[in-house]
């Protein structure tokens, strides 16, 4: 005779076994997690390689050269130049900037091909904090992006599914007010909660910033009305998120179902958030069609100095148009078949 | 002020196929009486008052509640209704009064404060009046959904199983609201499994069984029909055999 415990197990077993989204995150999530993962990063280095091979940085001369440039660095005629070469009598003086990742293969390429026999001197040429505030133009975005979905998924997910849950839904569906007035409420109140969690960890970010900045002794040459300048896309970008979180959960029949489809949702966006930081990746060079990756760069660029407004016109547009047909949709979900 | 005519409703289950829930129905409940809707579980009771609080739209049929269309005039439907099932949950990080107040706004209450105030000292809840609603026992919240449902003072009360849960005191005083409401001309559809309560309070009952109205008569009459002269006997005797 088995033990109780067995019976118990099996039970459990034959529950965990009969629910998709337990078989979903337990199963197949792992099985295909490394090498997703491995595949992913394959494809983004062989690209990144790709990048590096057909890039030829420009450079300009000066002095008397003694050897030709490297056949993948060209001489800059007409175009402003990413790193300089001076000949001198004894030696080889580079010029560079290390926040510029063309100026940075550049130099790469030129110590390689000139190391031996011509002593080099290279130095960096950028103004002091330039290398970090380009790090910070690209972080910034990245976080707005991730914390307008992080701050927004779990308010979603209690406004809409543990409001089916506990019954509280129909109380509300069953007065006189319209179905639409509850996931506008819902809308307002995920959006408001996820703007304080966004505004809040931008005030916090920009604080650590400063002090790390102040404690290694490094300079950020990044104007605060800058910051100021993307916070209303960042209002955009936080009131999208928390219509594709009030999306993600509106068909849902648990809470469980919720966190899993919403954290599936938030990982795409992220993934779009990713696209927008990398370094080939540049304003109006066809991810403008992309949604979040173009509102991302849009605020990199006027971090970084730049003013793109009818770049930051599309952006808003996109963010406003496809959050209001996630919210319309949602509202298709919310409660199929139920009167107006 | 309950007209129901051809009401159907099918769900669509991806084992079981197509479930006819509620297959024509028609009866009537009048404005000074209490309509009992009795049937066994499944028997299709809560999809039809799902239907006429327009939770759910019908497939085929019509119904009206206080004589407006419950698919044209859908939102006007809910302001006339009370509605009370085992699912309609209350807030549970709002208080009792605060849940009152906020359903009276949505039904469009110009005195909302009021109402709520009103009903706090009806229901004699004013002690627990300003606790969260998940820190009340189960008795006090459904004072508390009861007073939500009548809280805009609608025409017609819908209540599915409404002493589910409750103890013997809890559930006296719902009977004593639902005879005031009578006695105020108000119509009250009520369902329950516990024929006690409907002998209690309803003047005339549906017994439905398998989607499909079995009986629509007085109370008197139901019982009349037993050997025993017990609504019990004649239950069992409409809705034994097949559902369908």
């Amino acid at each position: 005779m088995q033990h109780p415990i067995v019976h118990v197990a099996h039970a459990e077993l034959r529950q965990v076994a009969r629910d998709v989204n337990t078989l979903l995150l337990t199963v197949l999530f792992p099985l295909f997690l490394f090498p997703g993962a491995v595949w992913g990063m394959t494809q983004v280095e062989s690209m990144r390689e790709g990048w590096e091979e057909g890039l030829r940085p420009r450079v300009t001369v000066e002095g008397d050269a003694r050897e030709p440039l490297p056949e993948n660095v060209v001489e800059a005629i007409d175009r402003p130049a990413v790193a300089r070469l001076t000949w001198r009598e004894s030696e080889v003086e580079i010029a560079y900037r290390a926040s510029d990742p063309e100026s940075v293969i550049a130099r790469d390429r030129l110590v390689d091909a000139l190391d031996d026999p011509w002593p080099l001197e290279v130095h960096d040429v950028a103004p002091p904090g330039e290398a970090l505030s380009v790090v910070v133009a690209r972080v910034v975005p990245l976080i707005l992006v991730v914390l307008s979905l992080f701050a927004s998924m779990y308010p979603a997910v209690e406004a809409v599914v543990a409001d089916r849950e506990r019954g509280t839904q129909e109380t509300s569906l069953s007065t006189a007010a319209p179905r639409w007035v509850f996931l506008a409420g819902k809308l307002v109140a995920v959006a408001a909660i996820t703007l304080f969690a966004v505004s809040a960890s931008v005030l916090s970010a920009a604080a650590t910033l400063v002090h790390v900045a102040v404690l290694v002794g490094a300079e950020i040459a990044l104007d605060p009305l800058r910051l100021l300048a993307i916070f209303p896309l960042a209002v955009l970008t936080a009131l999208y998120g928390a219509c594709v979180s009030l999306l993600a959960a509106a068909p849902t029949r648990s809470f469980k179902q919720a966190q899993n489809t919403a954290s599936a949702a938030v990982t795409a966006v992220m993934l779009l958030a990713l696209v927008g930081v990398l370094p080939r990746a540049e304003l109006g060079s066809g991810l403008g069609w992309l949604p979040v990756s173009n509102a991302v760069l849009v605020m990199r660029a006027w971090l970084e100095g730049e003013t793109p407004w009818a770049w930051t016109g599309v952006a808003a547009g996109e963010l406003l148009l496809l959050g209001v047909a996630s919210v319309w949709l949602a509202t298709r979900w919310l409660r199929p078949g139920s009167l107006a | 002020m309950i007209e129901v005519e051809g009401l159907t409703r099918r769900f669509h289950d991806r084992e079981l196929g197509t479930i006819t829930a509620v297959d024509h129905v028609n009866f009537r409940a009048d404005p000074g009486e209490i309509v009992g809707l009795l049937g066994p579980n499944g028997a299709g009771k809560t999809t039809t008052m799902r239907m006429l609080a327009t939770l759910i739209a019908p497939d085929e049929g019509t119904a009206r509640v206080n004589g407006l269309d419950v698919r044209q005039d859908a939102a006007e439907v809910r302001r006339s209704i009370g509605y009370l099932s085992a699912s309609t949950g209350l807030y549970g990080r709002l208080t009792a009064r605060e849940v009152l107040e906020y359903v009276a706004r949505l039904q469009g209450c110009p005195d909302a404060a009021a109402r709520a105030d009103a009903l706090v000292e009806r229901f004699e809840i004013e002690r627990f009046s300003h606790v969260t609603c998940d820190r009340l026992s189960t008795g006090m919240r459904q004072k508390v959904n009861i007073a939500r449902a009548l809280v805009h003072d609608p025409p017609v009360l819908i209540f599915d199983e409404p002493t589910a849960g409750l103890d013997v005191l809890v559930a006296q005083q719902l009977f004593t609201v639902l005879e005031e409401a009578r006695a105020a001309g108000k119509c009250v559809l009520y369902s329950t499994h516990i024929m006690g309560e409907a002998e209690r309070l309803c003047s005339r009952v549906v017994v439905i069984h398998g989607g499909r109205v079995r009986a629509e008569t007085s109370m008197d009459e139901l019982r009349s029909r037993a050997p025993d002269g017990r609504l019990e006997t004649a239950f069992i005797d409409l809705v034994a055999g097949p559902s369908a």
